[in-house]
């Protein structure tokens, strides 16, 4: 929901330096069909090899390129590792343990249920007003993106705003792969009072200038 | 049930949803909602695009579209200000709408930012059928003033949100400091507002209002609605709930099926001929463990 505009935006530079580029809503999510109850990350890993397919047949191009957010970044990098042929993959704060990333959506949630005014009740299903089943939460929570080496054949861009420490062990994770990822660190504190400047701006610009040079190569 | 996206006046982006053939209702209104603030149309915990798939299973159709400059739809390339370009692109919507034949009688709803050009349209224009109007205009009455400091000092969770949103602050800072107003409202007075009401009403227009306490800063009981439009007698010509247990934008999985049920019975009530059944892929209120 919050990642809209960034993804129209990044849509829009790429398209600009003359990429066919086709952003979509997974299952039960935006406007897509479905409800997310019914959704679940093996679900939406398929979404992206149908993309995928529909990119290539409506630009009529043979390669293609990934670029996905948190949770869409890491299961963008799940689709490569299952045979998805991607050319690059730019991975914009991926989500790299599932675990780590419950923990922090857990904590959203006790912020906004602090900061509402009414008391929100809290259900076992759900997660931050999202139904979220054990099962799926289970399988969230076993995502493990460093296990996740990216194939030879595809370049890899990590972007990143907060300076975690995942990032540094995820960087030595995949130190041995060739050719080298990329990894790009947007300071949280460049402007602090204007943050919403380097997620608007910066982010998909220095995706769409990595993308437009390994395409160039 | 059908949903395609549709493109009309400027470059402008929605999301048609339309019964089908078998369930659709002669000459009932298509009810057209679109951004709440800055959001993208299906709006949060996809409030908009659940309520149009319900609605089309009642045999009425629901276009949802983003305002210019928002969502998917291009930025606008005039001087208009934000509320006057609001209301020009649901008239778009409107005029297109009638042109591909899909309705001529219309049924707006807005949800916070959302209500300014609802309620512009509502007021003047007569294919408007009816409004419904989600956290929209407060003012305060004397009742509301009386009961705001007890709040706000005897309610622990009062004291619970200031002290999350210090700390909040001291962690993140100001995120606004600095900036200019990303949006701005045209607020009518309470005058105004309660000449509007009444020229709807007058007009036949059904309306709906819902509160919620997720604005309770500034509207803290239900009745506080007929209060603030006093002297006019607005008691059982219009419809309105106060959610107490919901917040701004219907978090809580209950409450949201809560609003969507009214909605639903707001809709079929007034325009659906009596006895009209629920077509049996009906979604059933969801228990929640």
């Amino acid at each position: 929901m919050e990642m809209h505009w960034a993804m129209r935006k990044l849509a829009g530079l790429l398209a600009r330096d003359g990429f066919p580029v086709l952003r979509f809503d997974y299952f039960g999510t935006g406007d897509s069909a479905g409800g997310f109850e019914d959704a679940s990350c093996a679900r939406w890993q398929q979404d992206i090899l149908v993309a995928a397919e529909e990119l290539k047949e409506l630009a009529q191009v043979k390669s293609i390129a990934l670029a996905g957010c948190r949770l869409g970044a890491t299961l963008a990098m799940g689709a490569v590792a299952d045979g998805l042929q991607a050319g690059a993959v730019a991975l914009w704060d991926p989500v790299i343990s599932g675990s780590q990333y419950l923990l922090e959506l857990q904590e959203r949630e006790r912020w906004e249920e602090l900061e509402s005014f009414c008391a929100r009740p809290r259900y076992a299903t759900h997660l931050l007003g999202y139904p979220l089943a054990t099962v799926e939460r289970q399988r969230i929570a076993q995502l493990d993106l460093a296990a996740v080496p990216p194939p030879s054949s595809t370049r890899t861009g990590v972007f990143f705003v907060r300076q975690r420490r995942e990032f540094a062990q995820l960087a030595r994770a995949w130190s041995a792969h060739r050719p080298a990822c990329t990894f790009q660190h947007f300071p949280d504190d460049a402007d602090p009072a204007k943050p919403g400047v380097r997620l608007a701006d910066q982010i998909p610009r220095a995706i769409t200038d990595w993308l437009a040079r390994g395409a160039g190569a | 049930m059908r949903e395609r996206v549709v493109s009309f006046g400027n470059r402008l982006v929605g999301v048609l949803c339309e019964p089908e053939l078998s369930v659709r209702v002669a000459g009932a209104p298509v009810l057209i909602v679109a951004n709440i603030g800055m959001l993208h149309r299906p709006a949060p915990y996809r409030l908009y695009v659940e309520l149009a798939r319900r609605l089309a299973q009642r045999g009425v159709a629901t276009l949802r579209f983003d305002v210019a400059g928002l969502g998917d739809s291009a930025p606008r390339n005039d001087a208009l200000s934000d509320i006057e370009g609001a209301v020009a692109d649901t008239r778009a919507a409107m005029q297109w709408l009638m042109e591909q034949k899909k309705g001529e009688r219309f049924v707006l709803l807005g949800l916070c930012s959302g209500v300014d050009a609802a309620h512009t349209l509502a007021v003047v224009d007569e294919r408007v059928t009816g409004a419904v109007f989600i956290d929209g205009y407060t003012y305060p009455t004397f009742k509301y003033h009386l009961r705001e400091p007890l709040l706000k000092f005897f309610t622990l969770r009062r004291w619970l949100r200031r002290c999350a949103r210090y700390v909040r602050q001291y962690h993140l800072g100001d995120l606004f400091q600095g900036q200019k107003a990303i949006y701005v409202r045209n607020y009518p007075s309470r005058v105004q507002l309660v000449a509007d009401v009444e020229t709807m009403l007058q007009r036949g227009k059904k309306l709906l209002f819902v509160y919620t306490s997720g604005i309770g800063h500034v509207f803290n009981y239900r009745e506080q609605f007929f209060d603030m439009l006093a002297p006019a007698r607005l008691e059982g010509r219009l419809e309105l709930e106060y959610y107490y247990e919901a917040d701004h934008l219907f978090s809580d999985p209950c409450q949201r099926e809560r609003l969507w049920q009214r909605l639903e019975s707001f809709v079929t009530t007034h325009w659906l001929p009596a006895g009209t059944p629920a077509a049996a892929c009906s979604p059933n209120p969801r228990e929640i463990g």
